[in-house]
């Protein structure tokens, strides 16, 4: 069974959010990680750009497949994980510390409750 | 869905399973896909290949049989030895790629799981004279055990396995077992395949686990052999493959009027290939795939036909089926990946190739 921590909130396309002050850091599950297998590349190509819920803001590319990302709030994407680069199996191996991939200066928090909490997302999985 | 005899093992050690071929398999065991290819590079590995067709003929006519399906010269396979070689129908269409062995007293051929049925139903209306044909798949486990200490592993449990030369096979007693060892394999690197009686699995996973030689999934299996330039039925061979452009005119080497392409073979329009198999080395972030098209300045000029991302060579690399004139080492290329182009360059085949002990 796949960690889901308590503390974040989820999308229904496997991103996890938590949010400090007007700074949301974004990643994807661990559930996500281990479906794809082990990721060779993270290629994000939104940095400052404003994004609306939702929207793509990346790839990611395993082995053995790609997916889209999409940013699971609105706002501007201010920093990048630039350890992605060279370790990009961070995301395999600690998805939610040290695989974190984008971080949003977030508008509207009132958007979290379009996402799911724990509970709601492990019954999706 | 089939089960390998070894399927239990692998769900108990949490593989991701999936449908191959009909075949419920594992692509890679929690270790994941890369450490998998980086334990059979550094040392060991190895993989269930049970799902791979096993296939005896016997009978008096056999050998004029092999002689009448097989494009190989047959003065030239001993017994003890294998061949890889090519199953062509009588319309020339490439029905598999397989390894042939002799023994004393029959053939086995070993073929792809996903061409089982078909190779199967196509050398059963071949059938000439006391020719008995028998696929021993599901009474059998087969392993592949690859890596550069494997040897020196299995050696620990008879000294017969150092006299098992390259492309020859034996069978060894392990443990008061009969175990069929050919020194083969799809990974480039050295080592074994193994064939053995259902009952012995038990005792083969436990021998695995004491040599410390871990399971690895086909996911890693396919990074190898992409590593090494070696052809997957599907991929870089179909029935509609040319054998010239895919670099294989090689195995055509039968002389004999007995073989049921002869005419073919020996016709000079399969010299007319205008295509070959080129190794690319992607010098941008991402993975082509089957299928993205292959660019020289702004023209089209082939496929990719399988890509991975090669933790040896550190970089992402391709094998694809290009225009002949293009294929020259060191050409600068484009690959339409999705909505973007990679750049690559064409190298050697194979991009890896192991240090000789």
């Amino acid at each position: 069974m796949s960690e889901i921590p308590k503390s974040l909130k989820y999308s229904k396309d496997h991103e996890w959010i938590n949010i400090e002050g007007n700074i949301a850091t974004i990643g994807i599950t661990q559930h996500a990680a281990e479906s794809l297998g082990d990721i060779v590349y993270v290629d994000i190509n939104s940095i400052d750009k404003e994004l609306k819920q939702f929207d793509k803001f990346g790839e990611i590319e395993s082995v053995k497949a790609v997916s889209d990302l999409y940013v699971p709030i609105s706002g501007k994407v201010v920093e990048t994980n630039q350890n992605l680069e060279s370790n990009p199996e961070f995301v395999n191996d600690d998805c939610y510390d040290k695989g974190w991939i984008i971080k949003v200066q977030v508008n509207d928090s009132e958007e979290l409750s379009n996402l799911l909490d724990a509970t709601e997302y492990e019954k999706i999985i | 869905m089939l089960k390998t005899i070894f399927h239990q093992n692998h769900v108990d050690n949490s593989a991701k399973m999936v449908d191959f071929a009909g075949w419920d398999m594992p692509i890679n065991y929690p270790t994941g896909i890369i450490k998998e290819a980086n334990f059979v590079r550094q040392d060991s590995g190895f993989f269930d290949v049970s799902h791979m067709g096993r296939v005896e003929i016997f009978g008096k006519d056999r050998e004029s049989f092999i002689e009448k399906i097989l494009p190989i010269n047959l003065e030239s396979l001993d017994i003890g030895s294998a061949k890889y070689t090519l199953l062509i129908d009588e319309n020339q269409k490439i029905l598999d790629d397989l390894i042939v062995y002799k023994y004393s007293d029959h053939f086995l051929l070993i073929i792809n799981a996903s061409n089982t049925k078909k190779d199967l139903d196509w050398i059963n209306s071949q059938i000439t004279g006391d020719t008995k044909i028998k696929n021993v798949t599901s009474e059998t486990g087969m392993l592949a055990i690859q890596g550069p200490n494997v040897l020196e592993k299995l050696q620990t449990l008879s000294s017969s396995f150092n006299e098992v030369g390259r492309y020859k096979f034996k069978n060894i007693s392990i443990e008061d077992n009969m175990i069929f060892v050919a020194r083969t394999g799809y990974t480039g690197e050295d080592g074994v395949e193994i064939i053995f009686d259902n009952n012995c699995s038990k005792i083969i996973w436990e021998i695995m686990k004491k040599l410390e030689i871990p399971p690895c999934g086909l996911g890693a299996r396919d990074l190898l052999r992409i590593e090494a330039g070696l052809h997957l039925y599907g991929h870089e061979i179909n029935e509609y493959s040319n054998p010239v452009d895919i670099g294989l005119k090689r195995l055509l080497e039968t002389k004999s009027q007995n073989y049921i392409n002869h005419e073919y073979i020996n016709d000079s329009d399969i010299e007319n290939g205008n295509f070959s198999i080129a190794a690319f080395l992607v010098l941008d972030r991402g993975i082509p795939r089957e299928e993205n098209e292959v660019f020289y300045e702004n023209n089209v000029i082939g496929k990719i036909t399988s890509g991975t991302h090669s933790p040896t060579l550190k970089s992402s690399i391709a094998i694809g089926l290009i225009k002949r004139d293009f294929n020259i080492v060191n050409n600068k290329v484009r690959i339409k990946v999705r909505d973007k182009f990679l750049e690559a360059e064409i190298r050697k085949l194979p991009m890896y190739r192991r240090r000789r002990k």
